[in-house]
């Protein structure tokens, strides 16, 4: 159900995004200030909706299945490593799967370089809603990503100054390499917190 | 062989463990006695590394948790509910934990799955097993990789008469082995016959060590 669900919310979005975006633009970044209230809503929705899929990804480790890994590990990086990047893989997916629409719809497939600042943006938020969900939960990490990508869609003040951050095309390479800072320094305080975070399983 | 001094642990405005001291020895087992909310289970994450102490220590083998250690270093538990994956075979779930410390072989986990009464070729997932076959499927889980400490939170809930004595036998076998086993249970039957010695707690507190 909750798959299914998903795939809809995402497909209507997907196709609404593509449809309204300018010959020129790839979907997945902000359009200027002057764009209609249903093209950023319809942005917000886009870009959310592969983020949609880290949902329950960290609080599932207070079940004991995988509280049975945690203490089995011995060097508590790895597993948060290997967490990172099996969230970021499908995420990416779900994005390279919009990606195609957008090219069978527009004919535009963009440049590498937005494709790299487009993995920078999800690198860096797929860090962000995994320490929210690990500091508080995963209802509070999805309204507090969102609110922050609602600003940055309904926002009429131009934050290119942020770059992947706030999904903008024209980001600079030093800007990408500070998102990635970013997410490194993100994923440190994600191991500390995980380290020092109270298991008490699940309906606890 | 662990070593809890003074651990104390507060939850909002509860203390969930009060100055706790205890000592536990290799080849024995011990039995937690107390009613809900004792403080047993919350005893046993400690020792697990699974919640850090407000205040205290818990050395295992002269290591401390959660500051030389994350995790006791040979550790096998039972205190949640959905301790397999249950998508899986127990079997390949067993595989899939092996993995991580590269201990057991193959012909440990069909052993391990054998001794709780298990069918190691067994092709179900673990989702379609009943209640009782969950509880052993959790505790192969917890001794499949021969650790020195086994923590268990009532491990013979759901189980039958029958499959009571052969967990108790296979307790037994492990003390032999010369594990230290924690046992926490509500079942005074399974404290009487299995610990050496017990440890009642009442409101976080240690009331009468090792009866």
């Amino acid at each position: 159900m909750k798959k299914s669900a998903f795939i809809c919310i995402v497909t209507v979005v997907v196709m609404l995004n593509f449809l309204l975006q300018k010959n020129d633009t790839l979907g997945y970044f902000v359009e200027d200030a002057t764009s209609s209230l249903v093209v950023k809503v319809t942005w917000f929705g886009l870009v959310c909706a592969p983020l949609l899929y880290l949902v329950g990804t960290i609080d599932k480790w207070q079940n004991g299945s995988y509280l049975n890994q945690l203490f089995r590990t011995d060097k508590l990086h790895r597993i948060v490593i290997s967490t990172y990047f099996i969230n970021l893989f499908h995420v990416l997916g779900i994005v390279l799967i919009g990606l195609l629409i957008n090219a069978l719809l527009t004919g535009n497939t963009g440049s590498i370089e937005n494709i790299l600042n487009l993995v920078g943006s999800y690198m860096f938020y797929t860090s962000v809603y995994m320490v929210l969900e690990l500091l508080f939960s995963s209802t509070s990490a999805v309204l507090s990503l969102c609110a922050l990508l609602l600003i940055v869609a309904l926002g009429k003040n131009n934050l290119s100054l942020l770059g992947s951050i706030t999904f903008h095309r024209n980001t600079s390479i030093y800007q990408t390499i500070l998102t990635l800072f970013m997410t490194i320094t993100i994923m440190t305080f994600f191991l500390k917190k995980l380290n020092q975070k109270d298991f008490y399983g699940k309906g606890i | 062989m662990i070593k809890v001094e003074q651990a104390t642990k507060k939850i909002g405005n509860n203390i969930v463990l009060k100055a706790v001291n205890l000592d536990f020895q290799e080849g024995k087992i011990y039995g937690l006695r107390g009613r809900n909310g004792a403080g047993k289970t919350m005893l046993l994450r400690a020792i697990a590394g699974l919640i850090r102490l407000d205040s205290g220590r818990i050395l295992i083998n002269n290591q401390q948790i959660k500051k030389e250690i994350s995790f006791p270093k040979s550790l096998g538990i039972l205190i949640e509910n959905n301790n397999v994956l249950p998508d899986f075979t127990l079997k390949k779930n067993l595989q899939l934990l092996a993995k991580i410390k590269k201990i057991a072989t193959d012909e440990m986990i069909d052993d391990a799955i054998l001794r709780v009464g298990l069918n190691p070729n067994d092709k179900r997932k673990v989702r379609q097993f009943s209640l009782g076959m969950k509880q052993r499927a959790a505790i192969a889980q917890a001794i499949f990789e021969k650790p020195d400490l086994i923590l268990l939170d009532e491990p013979t809930n759901a189980i039958d008469v029958e499959g009571v004595r052969e967990m108790r036998k296979i307790f037994d076998n492990e003390k032999r082995r010369g594990a230290c086993i924690i046992l926490a249970s509500h079942n005074p039957e399974d404290l009487n016959v299995l610990a050496d010695e017990i440890i009642v707690m009442t409101e976080g507190s240690v009331i009468n060590e090792k009866q």
